[in-house]
């Protein structure tokens, strides 16, 4: 018999879970309890309504605390798509809020950009992405092909490339904490009393005192940063030391501290996912499994946002800043894979140009059928793979930041063994 | 025969909470449960003529905050819970029996009414401004632990509250923590 759920622990649980707070083991706890206990599954049901009905109390109580800020477009959105009655029905659903903008404004202005990017004010109001910024403004792009440029005072500036966050904070908000994705920032030497620029992460904190190109790359577990020119200081996030980076370096640190210094490769024009490893840190969807005959990357189903539907998809981690591989004319992308059942499907290789910090992206797409039968070998090259409507508009060499493969809605039981580019005569 | 837009739009506004409940519960962010329901409105309106059921709105609608939640979530590397746990989560969300949410939303209202200024105010830095309890506590002068026990009475007694309601058992008269 299961003992029954201490309402304690599901709560201790609970308050840190909504913090992203538990470890793994402790996430796996938490998922038991909740899988063998309906009562657990009550309280859980009955927390979430409890968050969301505390978001609309009035203000008041003897700690004064300002309204919640809101976010505004979507909502506009809706009033403007309805109009009349069912505007206000709406409109009374959302009643009690305050949408409306009031921080000060900092010299830092958002421009180029790109795709889904959201700006918001210390306190989570939402702000225009384009023009000057609010102090402690934290951006978001979201999706691969969203990208955006923070231009600071004295002409320094930090590209966000796509799927990345970054908040800004102290003095002329120089000190960027990048929560996850690249930044690449260009920072230019300082005038004589000019405050320096860092550049925040959970790993580590860089800080920029001369004329610096650089990029910083956050993954779940991991915070790389390549210099490209100058030089930087990184120390832990406490201040404490941990390395100096010159030109041409790539310092890696990682959360249990593990860390290593290497000269800047450049992107290679050969690549193979090496499926003897862990997949990479900051792999998006897909899972590893090891089977008699070796092992396979599946796809998950998830919500695409780009095709507004769920899908089965294997999508890999995200590479802007060093890129995956540079993909010319001539490359050759093989796939090594089995369906269970014959259906439509995709492998995408969405890349940028040879400059990370030039904001347009395509994608090289293969669009056919994967067949079943036994394992089968997709050998495509890559001048093959643009006649699709996301194709770049630049030419070759494409840098290949991330890939994918796509069943659509169908499972197929998609497995791929290998995946690789390379060129002729220069496999890998 | 489907929906007329009206229709779709009167469903999602009558199950709002629990549709932003559902994302909240994932994504653990009201605001951004907000939009995602807002976004999840503007979509089923696009997808007017998929629907032929009112119950169809609310489960497809229930499924895409999900699937909004959990890219949301993905997307801010959040540890999400297994998919087979959160199926079992939304097995009840996607009751149609909507009169029970509403009744049991509506006595949450009033035992909400009951909290004392303290613990409204807890209520409203958890969910209303998002902060963990370390930074409650470094704006309250009080430990964390404190704040988390705190937290978890409050939770514990409106879940007793709303029970006591919803069963009209009588109860105290106040809740104070």
């Amino acid at each position: 018999m299961i003992p029954p759920t201490s309402e304690s622990r599901f709560d201790e649980l609970y308050l840190r879970y909504w913090e992203n707070g538990l470890s793994d083991a402790e996430t796996a706890e938490f998922a038991g309890i909740l899988e063998r206990d309906p009562l657990a599954r009550d309280w859980f049901r009955a927390n979430g309504l409890l968050a969301v009905t505390a978001a609309d109390l009035p203000a008041g109580g003897p700690v004064p605390q300002p309204l919640p800020e809101k976010r505004g477009w979507s909502r506009r959105r809706i009033l403007q798509y309805l109009g009349g009655g069912l505007a206000a029905g709406i409109a009374a659903g959302f009643a009690g809020r305050n949408y409306l903008t009031g921080s000060k404004l900092s010299p830092v202005q958002l421009r180029a950009a790109k795709g889904g990017v959201t700006v918001t004010t210390a306190s989570g109001r939402p702000h225009p992405p384009e023009g000057p910024i609010p102090d402690d403004a934290t951006v978001i792009t979201h999706g691969t092909n969203s990208s955006a440029v923070l231009v600071f005072p004295n002409g320094s500036d930090v590209l966000l490339a796509g799927d990345s966050s970054v908040a800004l904070s102290g003095d002329n908000n120089r000190r960027l904490k990048l929560m996850r994705g690249s930044a690449i920032a260009d920072v230019l030497p300082l005038k004589f009393g000019e405050r320096a620029f860092s550049f925040l992460t959970t790993e580590a904190l860089v800080s920029a005192v001369g004329g610096v190109r650089l990029t910083l790359t956050h993954t779940a577990r991991t915070t790389e940063v390549g210099v490209h020119t100058g030089e930087v200081a990184v120390t832990d996030p406490s201040g404490g030391p941990l390395d100096s980076v010159r030109s041409g370096e790539l310092f890696v640190v990682s959360a249990d501290g593990r860390q290593s210094k290497q000269p800047l490769p450049g992107t290679p024009e050969n690549y193979a996912l090496d499926l003897k490893k862990s997949l990479p840190d900051g792999w998006f969807v897909g899972t590893k499994q090891t089977q008699l005959s070796g092992p396979v990357v599946r796809p998950e189903l998830w919500f695409d946002p780009y095709h507004q539907a769920e899908m089965y998809q294997i999508r890999s981690h995200n590479r802007w800043a060093e890129g995956l591989v540079r993909l010319l004319d001539d490359s050759i992308i093989t796939v090594k894979y089995r369906v269970r059942s014959s259906g439509k499907g995709q492998v995408c290789l969405v890349s940028r140009t040879e400059s990370m910090k030039e904001a347009a992206t395509g994608v090289l797409e293969w669009n056919g059928t994967y067949r079943a039968g036994g394992w089968q070998t997709l050998s495509v090259r890559a001048a093959d793979m643009l006649e699709c409507r996301e194709a770049p508009k630049f030419r070759s060499p494409w840098v290949m930041f991330l890939f994918i493969f796509n069943t659509y809605g169908s499972d197929l039981g998609l497995e791929v063994a290998d995946f690789r580019v390379s060129r002729p005569g220069g496999g890998i | 025969m489907t929906l007329e837009p009206d229709t779709v739009v009167q469903v999602l506004l009558r199950e709002r909470l629990r549709v932003t409940a559902t994302a909240a519960a994932v994504v653990r962010d009201v605001h951004a449960a907000d939009d995602i329901f807002q976004a999840v409105v503007l979509s089923a309106l696009e997808h007017c003529d998929h629907f032929q059921e009112p119950e169809h709105v609310l489960a497809w609608s229930l499924r895409a905050a999900r699937h909004r939640a959990v890219d949301l979530a993905r997307r801010r590397q959040l540890r999400t819970l297994p998919e087979n746990v959160l199926d079992l989560l939304e097995a009840k969300w996607d009751d149609p029996a909507g009169e029970l949410w509403t009744d049991r939303a509506e006595a949450l209202h009033r035992c909400m009414d009951k909290l004392t200024g303290p613990a409204k105010n807890l209520l409203m830095l958890r969910y209303t401004e998002g902060m963990a309890a370390n930074a409650i506590a470094g704006k309250l002068h009080r430990s964390a632990d404190a704040i988390y026990q705190n937290l978890s009475r409050i939770h514990r007694a409106l879940r007793a509250c709303v029970e006591r309601e919803m069963t009209r058992l009588p109860g105290p008269r106040g809740v104070t923590v």
